[in-house]
C-alpha cells in the first residue's frame, strides 16, 4: 500500500465503475467508463439524483464500489490505503465544511500539521495559498474564523485547504453552487486561471450547464440512474449531442452556448475565406461598434443586437488592424467553425 | 445489610402508613405543581408570544437551580412558620422557573414564518397563540413540566423538616420507624419520583404533534459509513442521502 | 446510628446577644460576623470540597462514558438510562439508601453527589461530540483524517462549549444538592441549617443559603471564563 506520488499529476480512469447502494433497486452509478487525462478538468453534469456526488465519492472511497474499478495514475484505488488516498486528493464541497473552531490559517494548516511539516513551511504554504485564492491581505484573513467570512470567501478557503498538501487530484462537488451569480462568475474566472497554474486533474460537479461549459476541458453528462449519456469536450457535446436527453439537457440555445466557447480570433483563423483588413481611414470613418478579437462570438452578436447595428468592427490586439463583420457573416462563422464530432457514446441507444 | 432488607417487612407491616404518607406527599407535590403551572405558564406563554424578556425568562431557571431547597424551606420557617403552606410555597418557588423558561423557549422558538402565515390568514394574536404556537410548544412545555414535577416530588421529601408531612416524615424519623422504616421510605419515594418521571415521559409523547415527531432512523450505506455520521446530528445530510 | 442530625443549641449566649439576635431579626450582621470564623467559613470550605470532588469524579466518569457512547452508539441509550435513573431519585433518598452500604460518611455523600452529576455531564458531552456539522465531518473524512484524529482535532474541540455548559449546570446543582448531605455527614453549608431547624434562627438559614447561592454563582462564573479561554471561536456564535 503506497500513497500516490505527490509530485506527479495523474489521470483518473473509471473502468465499468458501478455503485448500488444497499437496499436500492437501481444503481446510483451504472457501469461508468471514462478517462480523465492528467491535468485536465472534467465537469460532471446531470439531473438531481443522477449519481454525480456518488461518482465523486467513489474516487476518494467515501463510498465503496460495488463492481468495476477506478485507477489514479496506474494504481487501483483498492490498492491504496483509504487514508493515504484521501490525503492525496483535494476535496471541496458546496457547504465548505470548514471547521468552525479553527481559524482560516488553522483550517488550511490541518493536513500539513498532521503530515508533520515544520512550522515555517506550514506558514509559508498557508500564506501562499491564501494569496493564490485571492484572500489578501493575508494577515487579516488568516486569523479570522470561518463564520467571519462571506460565503464566497469561505469557498475560497475551502479550495485553499484542499490544495494545502499539493494533492495531484482535486474533487469538487458543486463548489460554487451556493454563491450569487456575480461572486460565482468571479470565483469561476479566478479558479480557471489558477487551474492552469496548479495543473491538477480535477473532477468538478455542477448542476449548471453553463458553468460546465465554461470550466470543463471535458464534460460528462450523467442521466438518471447514473448512466453516462455523453463524454467529450463542451464543443463536441454542444455541436453533436449524443441523444435526445443530452440535447434537452444542454438546452435549445446550444447554438448560442457554442458561441461562448469561441473567440473571434479563433473563428477568424479557422474561417475558410477570411475578410479583408480595413484601411486606417475606413476604421476612423466608421461609427460601427467595436470589439476586440479576444472577445467571444457571443459577445460580438450581443453587441450588434444591443447597438442595433448590422455589423461590428473587430479590432486586433495591438489595435492596429481591424475587420468588419456583418451579422450575417457572424452567423456563418458561428455555424461553420464547430469542431468535428469527437465524442464517445455510452449507450447511444438510450 | 439486614437493615436494608428489613424494608420489606416494614413495607408489609406498615403498608397503611406508607400509603397515607404517599398520599400526603402527592398532595403537597401536586398542589405546588399546579400553582407553579398557573403562575409560570401564562407568563412564559405571554413573553414567548411577544418575543420579549428572553434574558429574564432564561436566567430565572438558573437562579432557581442555584437555590438550595433545604435553605429555602428553612428560611420560610421564619417567614410563614411551620407546616403545609411553608412547604408548598418553597416547592412553588422551585417548580415555577423551569415551567416558565421552557414555556417561553417553546413559544419563542416557534418558526416565525408560521406565526406570520397564521396572522396573514387573519388569525388574531391569541388565536395564533392557541392554535399555532401552543401546540408546537407543547413538547418543550412538557419537558419543563417533567423537570418541575420530579423536582417537586423530590424536594417534598424535605417537607418533614418544616412539619409538612409526606414520606420525609418516615425517612427523617429513625427514632420512631427504625432503619428499616427509613430505608423503606427512601425506596418508596425513589419509586414515586421515577414513576412521576415516567408519567411525564408518556405525556410528552402524547402531546408531541404527529407532524413533528422525529422520524425513525434508517441505517443507510452512506458515504460516511466509516466513521459513522450520527443521524441526529446531520438531518440535512440524511435527507440528501436517503431521499428519493 | 442516627440519620437525623443531633440538634445543638445554635444561638449562643443570650446575655451578650444583640437586640437583633434576641428578636430573631431577618439578618443579624454582627452575629454573622462573629460566627464566620467558627461556623460559616469552615462550612463553606467543606462545601467547596464536597462539590469539587463530586464534579471532578463525575466529570471523569461521564466523559469516559460519553466517549464510549460516541464510539459505540448502542451503548448510548443504556448509559443514558442509568444516569437518568440516578438523577431522578430524590437526593435525600439516595443518601439514605447508600447508608447501609457505606455508612454515615463523606464517601456516601460523594457517591450520591457524583451520581447526580452524571446525567447532565454525560448527555452534554455526548451531544457536544455529535455536534460536528455534517459538512465538516464529510470534509474531515474526505481529507483523510483518521477516526482518532477527527476525535482529537475536530470533535473534542467542538464539544468544549457543550461540555462547559454541562459543567455549569452540574456544578450549580451540586452546590445546591450538597446542602442535603448534611443529613448524613456533619459537613458543608447544610450543616448549620439543620442545626438551627429545631430552634429556627433566621440569620443562620439565610447566611448558609446565601453562601450556597453565591458559591454556585462563583463557580458558574469561573466556568464561563474557562469556556471563553478554551473555545474562543464560540464567543460570537450562538451555540446549543
Ligand atoms: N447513502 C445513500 N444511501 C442510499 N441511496 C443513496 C445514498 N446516497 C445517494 N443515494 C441515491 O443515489 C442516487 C444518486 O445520488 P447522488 O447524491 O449521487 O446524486 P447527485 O447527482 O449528486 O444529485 P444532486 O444533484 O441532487 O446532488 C440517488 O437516487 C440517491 O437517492
Ligand atoms: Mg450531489
Amino acid at each position: 500500500m503506497t500513497a500516490i506520488d505527490l509530485e506527479q499529476s495523474s489521470s483518473i480512469v473509471f473502468d465499468a465503475a458501478t455503485k448500488v447502494y444497499a437496499g436500492q433497486p437501481r444503481p446510483a452509478v451504472d457501469n461508468l467508463s471514462l478517462t480523465i487525462e492528467a491535468g485536465q478538468l472534467c465537469c460532471i453534469v446531470g439531473p438531481s439524483g443522477g449519481g454525480k456526488t456518488t461518482t465523486l465519492l467513489l474516487v476518494n472511497r467515501l463510498v465503496e464500489l460495488t463492481s468495476g474499478d477506478i485507477r489514479i495514475g496506474e494504481q487501483s484505488i483498492h490498492d491504496i490505503d483509504p487514508i493515504a488516498l484521501r490525503r492525496s486528493i483535494g476535496y471541496v464541497i458546496q457547504q465548505t465544511g470548514l471547521f468552525p473552531h479553527l481559524t482560516i490559517a488553522e483550517n488550511i494548516a490541518l493536513i500539513p500539521q498532521i503530515l508533520n511539516w515544520d512550522k515555517a513551511r506550514i506558514r509559508k504554504r498557508t500564506n501562499e495559498l491564501l494569496e493564490l485564492v485571492g484572500l489578501a491581505p493575508v494577515e487579516t484573513f488568516a486569523k479570522r474564523y470561518p463564520h467571519e467570512l462571506s460565503g464566497g470567501q469561505q469557498q475560497r478557503v475551502g479550495i485553499a485547504r484542499a490544495l494545502a498538501a499539493n494533492p495531484p487530484v482535486m474533487l469538487m462537488d458543486e463548489p460554487f453552487g451556493a454563491l450569487d451569480p456575480i461572486t460565482r462568475a468571479n470565483i469561476q474566472d479566478e479558479f480557471l486561471s489558477l487551474k492552469d497554474e496548479i495543473g491538477k486533474t480535477t473532477i468538478f460537479i455542477t448542476h449548471d450547464i453553463d458553468e460546465a461549459i465554461k470550466m470543463g476541458d471535458k464534460m460528462a453528462i450523467l442521466q438518471d440512474g447514473g448512466v453516462l449519456a455523453q463524454y467529450g469536450t463542451p464543443e463536441a457535446i454542444l455541436s453533436h449531442p449524443a441523444n435526445e436527453f443530452v440535447e434537452r439537457f444542454v438546452g435549445e440555445d446550444r447554438g448560442l452556448k457554442l458561441l461562448t466557447l469561441r473567440t473571434l480570433q479563433r473563428a477568424l483563423e479557422q474561417a475558410t475565406n477570411r475578410p479583408v483588413l480595413m484601411r486606417r481611414s475606413e476604421i476612423q470613418a466608421s461609427n460601427l461598434p467595436r470589439i476586440p478579437e479576444t472577445a467571444t462570438m457571443q459577445a460580438a452578436l450581443s453587441l450588434a443586437l444591443n447597438s442595433q447595428s448590422t455589423a461590428v468592427i473587430v479590432t486586433s490586439e495591438n489595435g492596429l488592424d481591424a475587420v468588419e463583420l456583418s451579422v450575417q457573416r457572424l452567423v456563418e462563422l458561428g455555424s461553420t467553425t464547430t469542431a468535428p464530432p469527437k465524442t464517445s457514446r455510452a449507450r447511444a441507444d438510450a | 445489610m439486614s437493615d436494608f432488607l428489613g424494608f420489606i417487612g416494614f413495607s408489609v407491616n406498615n403498608f397503611g402508613l406508607l400509603l397515607d404518607k404517599t398520599i400526603e406527599h402527592l398532595a403537597i407535590s401536586s398542589t405546588a405543581l399546579l400553582i407553579a403551572i398557573v403562575i409560570g405558564m401564562p407568563i412564559g406563554l405571554w413573553l414567548g408570544h411577544i418575543h420579549k424578556g428572553e434574558f429574564i425568562a432564561v436566567s430565572i431557571s438558573n437562579l432557581g437551580r442555584a437555590l438550595p431547597s433545604l435553605a429555602l424551606i428553612a428560611i420560610l420557617i421564619g417567614v410563614v412558620g411551620i407546616g403545609f403552606t411553608n412547604v408548598v410555597i418553597a416547592l412553588i418557588v422551585l417548580a415555577a422557573p423551569p415551567i416558565l423558561t421552557t414555556t417561553f423557549l417553546g413559544v419563542n422558538g416557534v418558526d416565525r414564518s408560521l406565526t406570520q402565515a397564521s396572522r396573514g390568514m387573519g388569525l388574531r394574536g391569541w388565536q395564533t397563540l392557541a392554535r399555532v404556537e401552543l401546540p408546537l410548544a407543547l413538547p418543550s412545555i412538557f419537558t419543563g413540566l417533567r423537570t418541575s414535577a420530579v423536582l417537586v416530588v423530590s424536594s417534598a421529601t424535605l417537607a418533614a423538616i418544616a412539619g409538612g408531612g409526606g414520606l420525609g416524615d418516615i425517612i427523617l424519623n429513625q427514632v420512631a420507624y427504625g432503619m428499616s422504616g427509613v430505608i423503606a421510605g427512601a425506596l418508596w419515594v425513589a419509586v414515586l419520583a421515577l414513576a412521576t418521571d415516567g408519567l411525564f415521559i408518556v405525556l410528552h409523547r402524547l402531546v408531541t404533534p404527529a407532524g413533528i415527531r422525529s422520524r425513525t432512523k434508517k441505517r443507510v450505506d452512506g458515504p460516511l459509513a466509516a466513521p459513522r455520521v450520527d443521524d441526529a446530528s446531520a438531518p440535512e445530510e440524511q435527507g440528501v442521502l436517503t431521499s428519493r | 446510628m442516627s440519620v437525623t442530625t443531633a440538634v445543638e443549641p445554635v444561638i449562643p449566649d443570650y446575655g451578650q446577644a444583640s437586640e437583633c439576635v434576641v428578636n430573631n431579626g431577618a439578618f443579624c450582621v454582627d452575629w454573622f460576623v462573629q460566627q464566620w470564623p467558627t461556623v460559616f467559613w469552615p462550612a463553606l470550605v467543606e462545601h467547596i470540597g464536597l462539590t469539587l470532588i463530586a464534579i471532578v469524579i463525575g466529570f471523569v466518569l461521564a466523559f469516559l462514558a460519553a466517549l464510549v457512547a460516541h464510539r459505540f452508539s448502542v451503548a448510548a441509550a443504556p448509559l443514558n438510562g442509568i444516569a437518568a435513573v440516578l438523577y431522578t431519585i430524590p437526593p435525600l433518598a439516595l443518601f439514605i439508601l447508600l447508608v447501609p452500604f457505606t455508612g454515615l460518611s463523606v464517601l456516601t455523600a460523594e457517591i450520591a453527589l457524583v451520581a447526580y452529576t452524571l446525567l447532565i455531564l454525560f448527555s452534554n458531552t455526548l451531544t457536544g461530540l455529535n455536534n460536528i456539522p455534517a459538512d465538516a465531518r464529510r470534509a474531515a473524512v474526505g481529507m483523510g483524517l483518521t477516526r482518532s484524529q477527527i476525535l482529537k482535532r475536530i470533535e473534542l474541540p467542538l464539544a468544549v462549549p457543550a461540555i462547559i455548559g454541562g459543567l455549569r449546570i452540574a456544578s450549580v446543582l451540586t452546590v445546591s444538592t450538597a446542602t442535603i448531605a448534611a443529613f448524613i455527614v456533619d459537613a458543608g453549608l447544610g450543616s448549620p441549617i439543620l442545626k438551627a431547624i429545631q430552634s429556627p434562627f433566621n440569620t443562620q438559614f439565610i447566611a448558609a443559603g446565601a453562601l450556597a447561592v453565591l458559591l454556585a454563582f462563583a463557580v458558574d462564573g469561573l466556568l464561563v471564563l474557562l469556556g471563553r479561554g478554551l473555545a474562543p471561536w464560540a464567543l460570537r456564535r450562538r451555540n446549543a
